[in-house]
């Protein structure tokens, strides 16, 4: 019965989690910044540190949501096709050449929200459902 | 010489001083320190030579683990009291020349971009001479467990005093960066116990491109120096020595490729040198299984365009993503050594040039 019990709670956190890495994720930019729509090509170089511009000028602000968040493996998937572990390779390279740092990790999607809210050139992810009128989608990621 | 680096640390005092003005955040924002390490093991089947890397003066036999190779501890400090202004430092321990581990600023330089695409850097820097050069010491950003000594252990120096500018562009929706640099290195191995050579590089001068064809990053770069060396308090004449390379990286999906092709050219022909290697690795989960292959050879006839004696090594290895900020690697690696050197060091008269070694990693980042 104990042993039942354990593989329902194993499969409902299973399933659970499946569904939040199936999330939808949107980027987010400040509702003043001119970029109406961002390709998932432009997102890549920022959270890759290709670039440390945004595509309408001025120094990208990115945030990340923190290490082990399922809408942060979600995005990278989705947004890079890397793994978590692949990613932190690319940002380690980046970081000890001196040539970029990674983006700031913040611990919730409200606090990113917040951050991009509050920041002209703030760029940051967040699950679709999360989005409101304080933030500028540019691009969705089924 | 020093005066990059002087000035460096000026603009890095000051940048500080005046950080409180420049910032809008409290100093511990304008402060992040990071670090790096790996501690391995390697040992080799033969007890008839040595299996040293690089200047290192240690190497492995199969009667001992050699855990000086590969293991090395590192500590990165950025001060950036605005997006435009930052000053990096980074404190390396590991296996050099001499008896035993030493510690030393492997780089400390201010960065200023004037213009986001543009950024100007003074003090002491790597030499950009290869494909990973910045991040060869690095066991976490890469997937071989150590950078091939046919390549990686011909440069003409591993820093320098100077500065560069690097100009970061998109062409199309490809990004281009083009880095020129100028300066003098310095730097020392030891030719018997307590002699040390020094070896001089003036008129330091290199460009390097790259190109990110989303996924294919294509390098070139080439390198240029008046090299002199003191010995035994004699100073030698300088010669003109140049270094080329050019390197893939192909990392899309679960597939790296990775390769690259160096020319060490000297107005002494008989210390030129040729280098390549090519790696390929599939990324299975955690996982990822890789080989190697890696060749170096010198050219002593023909004016210094016939090969002269060469060495080549396969490897064969595995990472492991096993924790985040954590990854284990194996390695096996068959050589076949330069007649009588490299990698085989003090070798007997009955050894017949051809070595395996095994080596085991942990590699970290903090």
């Amino acid at each position: 019965m104990t042993r039942l019990h354990q593989m329902f709670v194993a499969l409902a956190l299973g399933i659970g989690s499946t569904l939040a890495a199936a999330a939808e994720v949107v980027v987010i930019v400040n509702p003043t910044n001119t970029t109406t729509s961002m390709t998932v090509d432009q997102v890549q170089e920022i959270y890759l540190g290709k670039t440390t511009t945004l595509p309408a000028g001025g120094y990208a602000s990115a945030v990340d949501l923190a290490n082990g968040s399922p809408t942060r493996d979600a995005f990278y998937q989705k947004a890079t096709g890397k793994s978590s572990a692949q990613v932190k390779a690319v940002w380690t390279r980046l970081l000890f050449s001196g040539r970029n740092t990674p983006p700031k990790a913040l611990g919730t999607s409200a606090e990113v929200k917040k951050f991009v809210a509050s920041n002209p050139n703030g760029i940051g992810y967040i699950e679709k459902s999360a989005a409101d009128s304080s933030v500028k989608v540019v691009l969705t990621l089924p | 010489m020093t005066t990059p680096l002087g000035l460096a640390a000026l603009a890095l005092v000051s940048s500080m001083a005046a950080a409180p003005a420049i910032a809008d955040g409290n100093f511990a924002d304008m402060l992040s320190y990071s670090g790096f390490g790996t501690v391995g093991l390697a040992r080799s089947d033969t007890e008839q030579a040595v299996w040293v890397q690089n200047i290192q003066t240690f190497g492995a036999t199969n009667k001992n683990f050699d855990y000086r190779t590969d293991s090395k501890l590192a500590v990165q400090g950025t001060i950036a009291p605005a997006q435009w202004l930052s000053g990096t430092a980074q404190v390396l321990t590991e296996e050099r020349y001499g008896p035993g581990m030493s510690t030393q600023f492997e780089w400390a330089f201010v960065k200023v971009k004037p213009l986001p695409d543009l950024s100007v850097r003074a003090g002491r820097m790597e030499l950009p001479t290869f494909l990973i050069s910045d991040t060869r010491n690095v066991g976490y950003a890469n997937l071989w467990l150590r950078a091939p000594d046919e390549v990686y252990g011909q440069p003409i120096f591993d820093v320098y005093n100077g500065y560069d500018v690097t100009y970061q562009h998109d062409v199309g929706p490809y990004p281009v960066s083009f880095n020129v640099l100028a300066g003098t290195s310095v730097s020392e191995t030891a030719l018997a116990p307590g002699v040390q050579r020094r070896i001089i590089g003036h008129k330091l001068l290199g460009y390097n491109a790259t190109l990110d064809l989303n996924g294919i990053t294509i390098r070139v770069s080439r390198i240029t120096t008046d090299r002199t060396h003191e010995e035994y308090g004699i100073t030698y004449p300088a010669l003109s020595w140049s270094f080329d390379s050019v390197g893939v990286i192909y990392d899309r999906r679960n597939i790296v490729l990775q390769s690259e092709f160096i020319e060490r050219r000297t107005s002494n022909p008989s210390i030129n040198v040729n280098g390549m290697y090519l790696l390929g690795g599939y990324h299975l989960g955690k996982w990822t299984p890789y080989v190697m292959y890696s060749r170096g050879e010198t050219l002593g006839g023909g004016n210094g365009t016939v090969p002269f004696a060469s060495m080549h090594v396969v490897t064969g290895g595995a990472r492991l993503d096993a924790f985040r900020n954590v990854d284990f690697k194996v390695q096996i690696e068959h050589a076949a050594a330069y007649q009588g050197g490299t990698p085989f060091e003090n070798q007997s008269a009955t050894f017949g040039n051809v070595g395996n070694v095994f080596s085991f990693v942990v590699d970290f980042v903090f």
